[in-house]
């Protein structure tokens, strides 16, 4: 049989089957770019038409029909089967797997029918399936970014932290709201004069207002005796407040109050205070001012003795030694020992080595001198030369 | 870690005033404040974790063993004194090192011929013979 007579047989076999809407054939992927392909009378044809049923057949016959949704995650999720089902050309990869419907065992004649007499058809067809999977795909893209706070996260974590704030009845949540218990510690002082107030901050979304929350019990459990906190700038890695409604505000009256600000960026709060010291006058970050020996309620952190290029075994002891007093005097000594470490001075150790120099010295030329003088007794007259 | 107050405090002075060189103390029991103009601060200037840095600490130790009502005036002073001892040594070590810094930009301006440390390891091996003969 000639070609040209198979060819008049396929086109015969399409009159007939004319009531057949799709070509049955399993969609061959396409290359990227938009290859030709050319059909057996030369005729070119792109690539993507392969992808609706026309063009180069496959030589092997697939089984289709349970491929069609597993097509469609595929191209929505972009796993690495997406490639194979169209490359580049996601559509096509899509119509094709909606165009197959059963199997077919000659797949080269539809294609040629495809290709000669049902190119408009298909294009329908391929078209209406096309916005019909695309339709899917966004109505999941859309519910992943409302779950998820975008496309491609999990959101179970969001969503159990969702719940558990709907869960108090509430959706907008304070500071003080979650941090009730917390707030209770900022009575460092016991004598109820920590009055904390803070102001309602209602983020936009979920995850903004877990990390208002987080922020604000930290802000709250600061020992803080004193704190006049205006406008703090919450920032977090998570996520990013800049709005004026989302600026978690924060005040704290108490009796003794220096200015103090509230960086939340490392979740801390320090008070500034400044004391002087007979001749002395320093700035501390202070968290409590109780101005006599034996108060353990806050770290001092006098200003002029930087902690930057102090030994790091100073660095792990500095807390506990500021720690032991706020006494004005303590903390310049505190001071005074950083600027001695930070000079780095000779320590213990290099101390009795370089005082004892001398009779380590001559104890070392004497026990030279002694084997020196046994080597030449025994006869070796480069003794000497090779000791040396 | 539980500190008596009553006779960690007298060990302390007593450990501090041994520390101190013998110019300071004085008969009347008080630490003298007045340096001599050749004072090293040997037995004072050093560093690290076995240095001064052990009798701050300990002080520390005094301080929390402080109750909220007791006398706080001895611990006081310490605390200045021992303040002053540091600002002594760290005002020394600065002077030293601006010394030695100024002696070897002089000595560096002064040396025409750039010195190499090639020069130092040559040594004429008869004046070692000529040495040890010596002291043989």
């Amino acid at each position: 049989m000639s070609f040209e007579q198979v060819r008049f047989t396929i086109v015969q076999l399409t009159d007939l089957d004319s009531e057949t809407p799709t070509p049955n054939v399993a969609p061959t992927p396409p290359q990227p770019g938009g290859e030709i392909h050319e059909t057996p009378d030369g005729s070119p044809i792109e690539s993507n038409a392969l992808a609706t049923g026309e063009g180069e057949p496959t030589p092997s016959t697939q089984h289709r029909d349970s491929e069609e949704s597993q097509v469609g995650g595929n191209i929505a999720s972009g796993s690495p089967l997406e490639p194979k089902l169209g490359g580049e050309n996601v559509e096509g990869g899509r119509v094709g797997a909606t165009a197959t419907g059963k199997e077919d065992t000659n797949p080269t004649v539809v294609v040629e029918v495809a290709e000669a007499k049902k190119q408009e058809e298909g294009s329908a067809t391929s078209t209406s399936a096309t916005h019909a999977i695309e339709m899917e795909e966004n109505e999941k893209l859309t519910s992943d970014t409302t779950h998820d706070g975008g496309p491609g996260r999990s959101g179970r974590k969001d969503d159990v932290e969702m719940k558990a704030i709907e869960a108090g009845g509430k959706t907008d949540v304070t500071m003080g709201d979650v941090a009730l218990g917390d707030v209770a510690m900022g009575d460092v002082m016991g004598d109820g004069n920590d009055n904390i107030d803070n102001h309602a901050v209602k983020p936009d979304t979920p995850a903004v207002t877990i990390n208002v929350t987080k922020i604000s019990d930290t802000s709250s459990t600061a020992h803080t005796n004193s704190v006049a906190t205006h406008a703090a700038t919450v920032t977090s890695q998570a996520a990013t407040i800049s709005s004026p409604t989302q600026a978690a505000t924060a005040q704290v009256a108490t009796s003794t109050a220096h200015a103090a600000t509230i960086s939340s960026h490392t979740a801390t709060s320090s008070s500034q205070a400044v004391y002087h010291s007979g001749t002395r006058s320093s700035t501390v970050d202070s968290t409590s001012i109780d101005g006599g020996f034996g108060g353990l309620l806050g770290a001092l952190i006098p200003l002029g003795a930087s902690d930057v290029g102090c030994p790091q075994w100073l660095q792990n002891m500095l807390e506990y030694l500021r720690q032991s007093s706020t006494e004005p005097d303590w903390q310049a000594l505190i001071a005074e020992l950083i600027a001695h470490e930070k000079a780095s001075p000779v320590t213990g150790v290099s101390c009795w080595l370089y005082r004892n120099s001398y009779s380590l010295i001559g104890f070392a030329r004497k026990c030279r001198h002694s084997v020196v003088l046994l080597r030449y007794k025994l006869g070796s007259k480069n003794t000497r030369r090779t000791f040396l | 870690m539980t500190i008596n107050v009553t006779t960690f405090a007298p060990a302390y002075v007593a450990w501090w005033r041994q520390l101190q060189p013998a110019w300071r103390t004085s008969v009347s029991g008080m630490l003298s404040q007045d340096i001599p103009q050749d004072e090293e601060w040997v037995s004072l200037a050093k560093g690290g974790t076995a240095g001064i840095y052990t009798v701050v600490v300990a002080l520390s130790w005094w301080i929390r063993a402080l109750d909220t009502g007791s006398d706080a005036s001895e611990v006081l002073l310490m605390v200045r004194d021992l303040c002053w001892v540091l600002q002594q040594l760290h005002q020394r070590l600065c002077q030293s090192r601006d010394t030695t810094s100024s002696l070897k930009r002089a000595r560096s301006e002064d040396v025409d011929v750039p010195s190499t440390s090639r020069g130092k390891r040559y040594v004429p091996q008869s004046l070692i013979y000529v040495l040890y003969s010596n002291d043989l």
